[in-house]
C-alpha cells in the first residue's frame, strides 16, 4: 500500500515518566516509572478521524500530546506527513509542523487569554506564522470567525472571553485553531466543559469544517457515543495500551474484547424500557506503576486464564478493519 | 400522604445587579421510595432546589415563598437549629463534587464518627461498627476506613459519600450530579448501588443531573426545569418516549445516542433568559422553533396531558404535530435566524 495515503503513521510509540520521591532531585535512580504510553501503534489516513478512548489516566492526552509534539516519546517512532518527527530538531520542520498541526482545547473558559479581545487572541497564530499583511490577516480574522458562525464577525472582534458565553467561547478555540489552516487536528475532550443543549451545535460545526478543509482529526474522548458520532476509526486503550481499534461503527458494534464490552455496556441507555445491565468487571484500574506481567487488564477480566497472566497479548487482526489484543477472544 | 410536598418554591438570589430569580415556583410531589430525576441545563436551578429543600444556601439566597412539606411539616418555617436536627437523620444530600466534599486532613472514618456519634447519638465503639456496615454495604474494604481520601480513587470517594449519606437512615436523600466527573464503568457501578440500595431501604431520592441516559436508567419520575419553572414532569416513560414540551423534545435531539447512531444531532439554539429580569411570558419563547404570539405574552402553566404527566405549553392540543415536526433538523435551525 502506498504510505503517502496515511498522515499519521505511530509505531511502538511510548512515553514513560520517572516519578521520585525525592522533591528537590528530578529523577533519582531509585525512582518509579510510570508507564503513560506504552507502546501505542496506528495509522490515520488522511482526511480520516480517528477517536481515542478510554477511562481517564488511560494516557489518551498523553498520546495526543506526543502527536503534536508537546511531549517527546520515549520510544517508538512517528511519521508526520511522511516525514519522521520523532527526534527532529530542525526548526524550519518543526516550525512548519506547528502550523499544521493544531489543538483544540478542553476547557474554553481556560484556554483563551481573558486580557485579550478575541480579534487579538485569533490575531496571534498569525503574527507568530508572519502570515501576510495587516490587512489580509484581519480578512483572515474575519473569514475564520464567520466560517465558526460566530456571525457578523466584526461583532466579536472587540469583544473579552468573559462577554461570550461557553459554546461561542468554544468557537473562539476552535477558530483559533483552524487560522493557520492546519491539516491536523487534535480535540481533546471538546465538549466535554459544554452546556448539553449546544454540545451538538459545537459538534456539528467541527464535523462540517472538518469535512470543508478535509482535516484530520484526532478526538480525544471518554463519551462512545460522541466518538461513534464524530469519527471514523476508534482505538479504546487501557493503561497506556491499545486493546481494539478499528473502524467505530465496527468496534462499537461487535466489540470483543473484555474492557471493550464493559465500556460499552456501561454507556447508560436513554430507553427507560431498556434497563442497563450491571458491568461485569470488578476491582478499579491498577496503579500504571510497576505493572506485572502478561495482560494488562489481567486483574479485572472477567474471562482471564492463566496464559493471562504469563503472556502479554499483540494486536492481531480479526478481520479488514478490526485489530483486538486478547488471548481469549 | 406523600413524604415530600413541594408548592410553588420560590429561591432567589441577591447580587449586585438585582435580585435573581433562580427558582421562580416549582411544585412537586415525592411518595416515600420513590426516585425523581430533575433534569436541565446548568443554571436552571436545579441545584437550588436542592440546597433549597435541605436549606443549605449560599449567604446570598433566600427562599422567597412556597413551601416545602416534608413527612407533615413545613421546613421553610423551621429555624436553623431545627433543621439541623433532621438533616442527615432524614434527609441527606450527596454533593455535587462529592469527591471534594471529604475533609482532606482527617481519615475518611473521622467523618463517620461525626455523623454517627454527633446525629445518630452513637458512641464511639457502635459507630465504627455501624461505619464498617456501610463500606461493605457501598462495595467498599472495610480496612480502608482508616484512610485518608487521597488514597482512594475518585469512585470510591464517591461510594464512600453515598454510604455517609446512608448512615442514619434517612427518608429521602438528594443526588446533586452524583455521577458527573466518573467514568463510564465507575459511573454505571455507582448507579447500580444507589439503585439497589435505594429500593432495599426504601429511601425517596431526588436525583440531579444534566444527563437525560442517567435518569431514564435510575428515576420513575423525571422533572425537567428551564431557567428556573418546570416544563414538563411526568413518569420517565411519558418524558423519554412521549414528551410533550418543544424543551424537552429539544434536548432529546441533542444527546449522542450509542444505540441510534443513524441519528443526527440537533442543537436547541440561543441561551436561556437572564434570570434577574425574566421575560413576560414562556421562558423557553426565544429558543423555541413552535412559539406563538401568545407565549411571549402569558406565562403557560402545567396542565395535565394524560394521568400524571404534566406539561406547561400552549400548544398542547397540538403536540402530535410539534413531536413529528421536533424531529427535523430545518425547524431548529431556523427558529431565531
Amino acid at each position: 500500500m502506498d504510505n503517502s495515503q496515511f498522515l499519521i503513521q505511530v509505531k511502538g510509540l511510548k512515553k514513560h515518566f520517572t516519578i521520585s520521591h525525592n522533591l528537590f532531585r528530578q529523577s533519582s535512580k531509585k525512582g518509579n516509572i510510570l508507564k503513560a504510553v506504552d507502546g501505542v501503534s496506528f495509522k490515520i489516513a488522511r482526511g480520516n478521524s480517528l477517536g481515542l478512548a478510554g477511562e481517564s489516566g488511560c494516557g489518551k492526552t498523553t498520546t495526543g500530546k506526543m502527536l503534536l509534539k508537546l511531549y517527546e516519546p520515549t520510544e517508538g517512532t512517528y511519521f508526520f506527513n511522511d516525514i519522521d518527527m520523532t527526534h527532529t530538531y530542525d526548526r524550519k520542520v518543526i516550525k512548519s509542523f506547528r502550523k499544521q498541526a493544531q489543538l483544540m482545547f478542553q476547557n474554553p473558559f481556560e484556554a483563551i487569554n481573558p486580557r485579550f479581545t478575541i480579534g487579538r487572541t485569533l490575531m496571534e497564530p498569525l503574527i507568530i506564522q508572519h502570515n501576510g499583511s495587516g490587512k489580509e490577516k484581519e480578512d483572515l480574522v474575519k473569514h475564520i470567525l464567520s466560517k465558526v458562525n460566530l456571525q457578523p464577525a466584526k461583532n466579536y472582534l472587540e469583544k473579552y472571553p468573559h462577554q461570550l458565553s461557553g459554546g461561542q467561547l468554544q468557537r473562539v478555540v476552535l477558530a483559533r485553531a483552524l487560522i493557520t489552516k492546519p491539516i491536523f487536528l487534535v480535540a481533546d475532550e471538546p465538549v466535554s466543559m459544554l452546556d448539553v443543549s449546544i454540545r451538538a451545535s459545537v459538534l456539528n460545526l467541527m464535523k462540517r469544517i472538518s469535512n470543508e478543509m478535509e482535516l484530520t482529526t484526532v478526538y480525544i474522548s471518554h463519551d462512545l457515543a460522541l466518538i461513534r458520532y464524530m469519527c471514523h476509526g476508534i482505538a479504546i486503550m487501557y493503561l497506556g495500551k491499545i486493546v481494539e481499534k478499528g473502524l467505530t461503527k465496527e468496534v462499537i458494534k461487535n466489540p470483543c474484547h473484555p474492557y471493550t464490552q464493559a465500556l460499552i455496556a456501561a454507556v447508560p441507555n436513554s430507553d427507560p424500557e431498556i434497563k442497563n445491565e450491571e458491568v461485569k468487571i470488578k476491582n478499579y484500574v491498577p496503579s500504571p506503576i510497576n505493572l506485572p506481567p502478561g495482560c494488562i487488564f489481567q486483574n479485572r477480566c472477567p474471562i482471564a486464564t492463566e496464559i493471562c497472566f504469563k503472556v502479554e497479548p499483540k494486536m492481531k487482526k480479526i478481520n479488514e478493519n478490526h485489530w483486538l489484543a486478547c488471548h481469549i477472544n | 400522604m406523600p413524604l415530600l410536598e413541594i408548592e410553588d418554591l420560590k429561591v432567589y438570589y441577591r447580587s449586585f445587579v438585582g435580585i435573581t430569580h433562580a427558582v421562580d415556583g416549582i411544585s412537586f410531589t415525592l411518595e416515600a421510595g420513590q426516585s425523581l430525576g430533575l433534569v436541565g441545563e446548568s443554571g436552571c436551578g436545579k441545584s437550588t432546589v436542592a440546597r433549597g429543600i435541605i436549606r443549605i444556601m449560599d449567604r446570598n439566597a433566600f427562599i422567597a415563598g412556597g413551601k416545602v412539606i416534608f413527612d407533615g411539616e413545613d421546613l421553610v418555617g423551621f429555624s436553623e437549629d431545627r433543621i439541623r436536627n433532621i438533616r442527615w437523620r432524614d434527609l441527606s444530600l450527596i454533593p455535587q463534587a462529592a469527591m471534594d466534599s471529604l475533609n482532606p486532613v482527617y481519615p475518611v472514618i473521622d467523618a463517620f464518627n461525626e455523623i454517627l456519634t454527633l446525629k445518630g447519638r452513637m458512641d464511639l465503639c457502635s459507630a465504627k461498627r455501624r461505619a464498617k456496615e456501610l463500606f461493605l454495604m457501598v462495595g467498599l474494604d472495610p480496612k480502608r476506613l482508616h484512610d485518608y481520601p487521597h488514597e482512594f480513587s475518585g469512585g470510591m470517594k464517591q461510594r464512600a459519600i453515598i454510604a455517609l449519606a446512608l448512615a442514619l437512615n434517612p427518608k429521602l436523600i438528594i443526588a446533586d450530579e452524583p455521577v458527573t466527573a466518573l467514568d463510564v464503568i465507575v459511573q454505571n457501578q455507582i448507579l447500580t448501588e444507589i439503585k439497589r440500595l435505594q429500593q432495599k431501604f426504601k429511601v425517596a431520592l431526588i436525583m440531579i443531573t444534566h444527563d437525560i441516559s442517567v435518569v431514564a436508567q435510575t428515576c420513575d419520575i423525571i422533572a425537567v426545569m428551564y431557567a428556573g419553572k418546570l416544563v414538563e414532569k411526568g413518569t420517565a416513560v411519558d418524558i423519554l418516549k412521549n414528551a410533550a414540551h418543544p424543551y424537552t423534545l429539544g434536548l432529546e435531539n441533542a444527546f449522542p445516542n450509542l444505540n441510534n447512531p443513524n441519528k443526527s444531532l440537533i442543537a436547541i439554539e440561543g441561551f436561556p433568559p437572564n434570570l434577574v429580569n425574566p421575560p413576560k411570558g414562556c421562558r423557553f419563547a426565544s429558543r423555541c422553533p413552535f412559539k406563538i404570539q401568545e407565549c411571549q405574552q402569558k406565562e403557560p402553566i402545567l396542565k395535565e396531558v394524560s394521568v400524571g404527566h404534566y406539561s406547561a405549553c400552549f400548544r398542547l392540543n397540538e403536540i402530535e404535530k410539534i413531536r413529528e415536526k421536533a424531529r427535523e433538523e430545518k425547524t431548529w435551525t431556523t427558529a431565531n435566524s
